[in-house]
């Protein structure tokens, strides 16, 4: 909200400059958040009466004006056509710098020399455009400096006024609070009104008790047409509110100096009708000031005469009642409305006010009459004004009586941390306008929404006195950690493997497009864009574009990773699940000029296996496979992984895997199909993975124990199997595992390969069986019987050859 | 014979040191004393002389092969080592092309500045828990003293979900299933994502908070001062640190607490908007409404909170201008962490 300060000093005194005063705003609660400095670069403007207009002998659009400042004439031609003889307008002078540092040279105009310029309020920087010269009150003096008779200079501060400061919306409240931070009295607002009986009695009825505390109404009578004053003009300007006309400026004027909003109603739409504050009608209709037709319904209140609305009650008044230029007597109503239903309402209308952004925060009840009185008073002593009391004076029953607090002074001054006084707390708070009396604090009608408990006199004690005195002291209370947290813990382990090994961590967005998402169980019903609006159920969507992002601005060969939350609905409850989730491309180890460490992959399925395997082996686990054709949907819907259906299509048929530890669905991978792939606008092989750490934090990991080793020599015996591509090797994995003689120490394979010879069906593993007795070294001819016999029961019972 | 053998030893011994490679010493050795060597044939004719002669004779032809082999070894030895030299010397490489690139990876800025923050914390005793993203009103507004008409809601640009959840707008909620949860004391942080549907150069729909809780018996403003002090200084070294009056519905008294700002050290830049300070952390005494929301009577405890801004921090310390880079996830952005 903005401020100017040549307002704030008609208040409080301020000796202090710009820079210091903003300190100790921001230090009050008031953040300052734009400092704006208005007219500071005019110079040598004054103001001048025109004494004679001619033609210019050499253009029609150019006259010659002789303009007196009451000492010297100057000669100034001009293109204005909106002057006459006996004006009083602003003149710039030879020397004159005007807005936006325009600097006035004596200078020749079509051959006719010019001494000057005459302004508009474009020119000295006050509107964004103007019809022609400014022409003054005819009373304003001549040859006076212009820029300070007419409050020309100004600062503007822009400030955040906190949400419970409701009290600070307005020249006066900001005003109140600075002079207890300044410590500087406080002027009063100047009232001096000379009041005439009510002429008549309206009646007021409030069908909206949970609306309107305070409702009142006041007939002026008589107006003058007077043009605003300037420096009303100015203050409002300078706040960002244009200015009207006389009355209806008289009303803002009021709005920001006291924060109570005003509204004047012509007064004959008021004269002898009743008045209301009522709930709207259903589907009701109201033209408003800005001349948009706002479609009512019975949540609105409304300020009704006869019955019909004429303003919707605290937001804007209605078009037909309005002042017009013409009007001379108006019906002036201040009112108290209550903040929740005025903050609904400005949702409803999507309008927000001068008027409902303060009723919004909450309004002084007490101000209300002090604000139809300031009212009135300008409205008499500028426009000689017949002001009549009061003629409808409502309060609601109860409103307005005062509000305490029980306090201790102990409790404040453990709260804060710092021995205090008394007096250090009763001074701030006096001050403030709080009265204390017997362990009780009474608040001020402005900071009665915003003072319910005691703590809050605590909070205005530290604003006042700062929080420099309040000593730092380290809370020394152990509080017993619970134990890390193992989703925590397994997601540090997996991250830090990822990094060790080459992986670039991201940080994704939960909310993905609906063209991407798997399913759309929790959908966002005010995104920002839609391609921001499904909660994910995975991360693979984010790693795909952010794979597309970097690809296409030659990153290539790319190892991402995240550990985040997937999303989902389960028995109508939001369900989050945390993956670590990755995807490569390209080579394992980028580009490289030694050829064999670029020949690498690290898009194949094979790497990124043996990546898993080693991972879960860091943790602690070991890592198992899962076939699809094995796979069962209830394994995979526990481990939050989608089902096939759902999924199919994603990977390249034969390239995908599930994932298992302790015969438990823990995650899955495999290498993406290129079509899956075209809806990101990716051509490179991807291969992908994804562990769900919410079921394996769920597993225990054994604390591993010693196994004694042999110190006996071992032995290797090969054998290389064909075996038909139909079948799979970990079945002969598993069947050696099952009927391994007891020296059978570890089995590896040397060697894969297919080739003509042994048939296009068939492939051909090398496997190497290594044994070793834990008491003696093996006998060549014990070696013998327990690899024979293995190999002749393994070619059994697949009906395999030996090469 | 006796001079047949120093002939012999003469011979063999300028031939052994004649010798140029490895391979043509092994010839000579073979020539010298193999089968067919002279001194072979040497010792075949010892059986000829005289016997009396002969002990004397052979401990002489056994000396001079043992010395001969002695040579041979020798001069071996000096032959390998120079082969291996100028093999070696041939090997040549430019040892100043690069190694091989292994992978290394990098963790997320954002993700090390958290880890940074409660490591801090962690040491004066705050442990890390998680919260939740999706929140009911209750847990994001209700508890938190945020009632349904509360002004501090258009702080909020909430985003709703089609279930009657909200997308948690802080990390808040926390404190309230923290203490649902557990009684005091609590010391905790929650780190986490939250979200308001705002987006610019300074704000993102999505961002990440850090609260902090503790619950006591009685917990005074100084404890809080004197917590986010050490915190700040931790993290920023001593910088100048101000504490101003806020307001947070879920706090009384509120603070927002600024540093000195990074960039210019205080005279006043772009980053700040020439205030010379940065706000990086909201803070305040538990308001006592949030205890009653919890079961906890207001009279018996006491508890400060505070919430971090995570990519404000990790902005300042890295000097990066626009959040947006943070989600980007430009390989060439996150390779500089
Ligand atoms: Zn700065």
């Amino acid at each position: 909200m903005k401020f100017s300060l040549n307002w704030l000093k008609e208040y409080v005194n301020i000796s202090i400059t710009t820079d210091e005063l903003v300190n100790k705003l921001v230090m009050a609660g008031h953040e300052v958040e734009e400092i704006i400095e208005l007219g500071h670069e005019l110079k040598n403007v004054v103001t001048g009466k025109i004494l004679s207009i001619e033609k210019h002998p050499d253009a029609d659009k150019l006259v010659i004006t002789q303009i007196s400042d009451g000492t010297t004439e100057h000669q100034i031609v001009t293109g204005a056509n909106n002057i006459s003889v006996g004006d009083i307008v602003p003149v710039a002078i030879p020397g004159a710098v005007l807005h936006k540092g325009f600097k006035i040279k004596a200078s020749k105009l079509r051959g006719v020399p010019s001494n000057g310029m005459l302004c508009s309020e474009t020119e000295l920087g006050l509107t964004e455009s103007s019809n022609g010269i400014w022409i003054l009150d005819k009373e304003i003096p001549v040859g006076v400096d212009f820029i300070s008779y007419a409050s020309l200079r100004d600062t503007i501060l822009d400030v955040s006024i906190l949400p419970n400061r409701g009290d600070c919306q307005s020249i006066y409240g900001l005003a109140r609070d600075l002079s207890v931070v300044l410590n500087t009295p406080l002027k009063k607002l100047e009232i001096s009104v000379n009041l005439t009986e009510a002429s008549s009695t309206l009646s007021f009825s409030n069908e909206g008790k949970e609306f309107c505390d305070r409702y009142t109404g006041r007939i002026i009578r008589n107006i003058k047409p007077t043009e605003t004053p300037l420096k009303i003009k100015r203050f409002l300007q300078g706040m960002g509110v244009g200015t009207i006309n006389f009355v209806v400026d008289i009303t803002n004027y009021v709005l920001l100096e006291t924060g109570q909003p005003l509204h004047a109603f012509d007064f004959s739409h008021v004269n002898g009708y009743d008045v209301s504050c009522k709930q709207a009608n259903s589907k009701e209709k109201i033209k408003g000031l800005d001349s948009k037709t706002y479609e009512l319904n019975t949540e609105d209140y409304v300020i009704a005469i006869d019955g019909k609305a004429q303003a919707i009650a605290g937001l804007i008044g209605g078009d037909e009642s309005s002042v017009k230029e013409s009007t001379s007597d108006i019906f002036l109503e201040a009112a108290n409305f209550r903040s929740a239903p005025i903050r609904k309402a400005q949702q409803r209308h999507g309008l927000r006010t001068e008027s409902s952004i303060r009723f919004e925060k909450g309004t002084d009840v007490e101000a209300v009459e002090r604000a139809s009185a300031r009212a009135a008073h300008l409205y008499q002593k500028y426009a000689g004004a017949v002001v009549e009391s009061l003629a409808i004076d409502y309060k609601k029953e109860g409103v307005g009586s005062s509000s305490s607090i029980k306090f201790s002074y102990r409790d404040i001054t453990q709260l804060i941390g710092l021995n205090l006084s008394n007096q250090d707390i009763d001074n701030p708070l006096r001050q403030l306008g709080f009265e204390i009396e017997n362990g009780r604090v009474f608040v001020p009608s402005w900071r009665v929404n915003d003072c319910v408990d005691w703590p809050c006199l605590a909070e205005e004690v530290l604003r006042i006195n700062g929080f420099d005195g309040v000593p730092e002291v380290l809370p020394l209370e152990t509080v017993v950690p619970s134990k890390k947290e193992r989703k925590r813990e397994l997601r540090d382990l997996m991250s830090n493997f990822m990094i060790s090994n080459g992986f670039n961590q991201v940080v994704s967005f939960p909310m993905i497009s609906p063209k991407v998402a798997v399913n759309q169980d929790l959908v966002i019903k005010n995104p920002i864009s839609s391609e921001e609006s499904v909660m994910r159920a995975d991360i693979r969507p984010e790693l795909l574009r952010i794979a597309e992002h970097n690809l296409k601005r030659q990153q290539e060969h790319l190892k991402l990773f995240e550990v985040g939350k997937g999303f989902s609905l389960v028995d109508n409850q939001p369900k989050d699940t945390v993956f670590c989730e990755g995807i490569c491309t390209g080579a394992l180890f980028g580009k490289s000029y030694q050829k064999d460490v670029a020949k690498i992959k690290g898009d194949d399925y094979f790497v990124l296996k043996g990546y898993l395997v080693t991972c879960f082996k860091h943790i602690g686990f070991n890592l198992e496979f899962l076939s699809v054709e094995e796979a069962k949907e209830e394994e995979l819907k526990e481990a939050s992984l989608k089902n096939k259906g759902d999924d199919s299509g994603a990977y390249i048929p034969g390239k995908h895997t599930y994932l298992t530890v302790n015969k438990k669905v823990v995650g899955e991978f495999g290498i993406l199909h290129p079509n899956f792939l075209d809806t990101y606008d990716i051509s490179d092989q991807v291969s992908y993975f994804k562990l769900n750490i919410t079921i394996l934090s769920k597993l225990n990991v054994e604390i591993a124990k010693y196994r004694p080793f042999s110190k006996f020599p071992s032995t290797r015996r090969d054998i290389a199997l064909v075996i038909p591509k139909t079948l799979a090797y970990d079945k002969i994995e598993r069947f050696v595992e099952t009927n391994k003689p007891r020296t059978l120490k570890k089995t590896f394979i040397f060697d894969v390969f297919e080739s003509d010879k042994i048939g296009s069906d068939n492939r051909s593993i090398g496997l190497a069986f290594v044994y070793q007795n834990d008491k003696k070294t093996l006998e060549d001819k014990d070696v013998n019987r327990a690899h024979d016999k293995l190999s002749e029961r393994l070619l059994k019972e697949f009906n395999l050859s030996s090469r | 014979m006796k001079t047949q053998l120093e002939s012999i030893q003469k011979i063999s011994h300028d031939s052994i040191l004649g010798a140029k490679t490895s391979i043509d010493l092994d010839l000579i050795k073979s020539k010298t004393l193999g089968k067919n060597s002279d001194f072979n044939g040497l010792m075949k004719l010892l059986s000829t002389i005289p016997k009396e002669e002969r002990p004397e004779m052979g401990k002489l032809i056994n000396a001079v092969k043992k010395e001969l082999e002695a040579q041979i070894n020798e001069k071996q030895k000096d032959l390998l080592k120079s082969e291996r030299e100028s093999s070696l010397a041939n090997q040549t490489i430019d040892s100043s092309l690069p190694g091989i690139e292994f992978p290394i990876g990098t963790k997320h800025p954002i993700i090390q500045t958290i880890e940074r923050i409660t490591e801090i914390l962690g040491r004066i005793g705050f442990d890390t828990k998680e919260g939740t993203e999706i929140e009911t009103d209750f847990y994001n507004f209700e508890a938190l003293n945020i009632k349904e008409d509360h002004p501090a809601r258009d702080m909020h640009d909430t985003f709703y979900l089609n279930t009657d959840h909200v997308l948690r707008t802080h990390t808040s909620p926390a404190q309230i299933h923290e203490m649902e949860t557990n009684s005091p004391p609590i010391k905790i942080i929650v780190p986490g994502q939250v979200f308001r549907c705002d987006s610019d150069v300074t704000h993102s729909p999505v961002f990440h908070q850090i609260e902090g809780l503790y619950v006591n018996k009685k917990v005074s403003f100084a404890e809080l001062k004197g917590t986010l002090s050490f915190f700040i200084n931790e993290l920023f070294g001593s910088t100048p640190i101000r504490f101003r009056p806020s307001y947070f519905p879920f706090t009384e008294p509120s603070s927002e607490i600024d540093v000195q700002c990074v960039m210019c050290q205080g005279k006043g830049c772009n980053v700040c908007s020439h205030t010379g300070w940065l706000e990086i952390l909201g803070a305040g005494m538990v308001n006592r409404e949030v205890f009653k929301s919890v079961g906890y009577n207001p009279d018996e405890v006491q508890g400060f909170a505070f919430g971090v801004g995570v990519e404000r921090i990790a902005m300042l310390m890295h000097g990066i201008n626009d959040i947006r880079l943070f989600y980007e996830n430009d390989r060439r952005f996150l390779e500089q962490f």
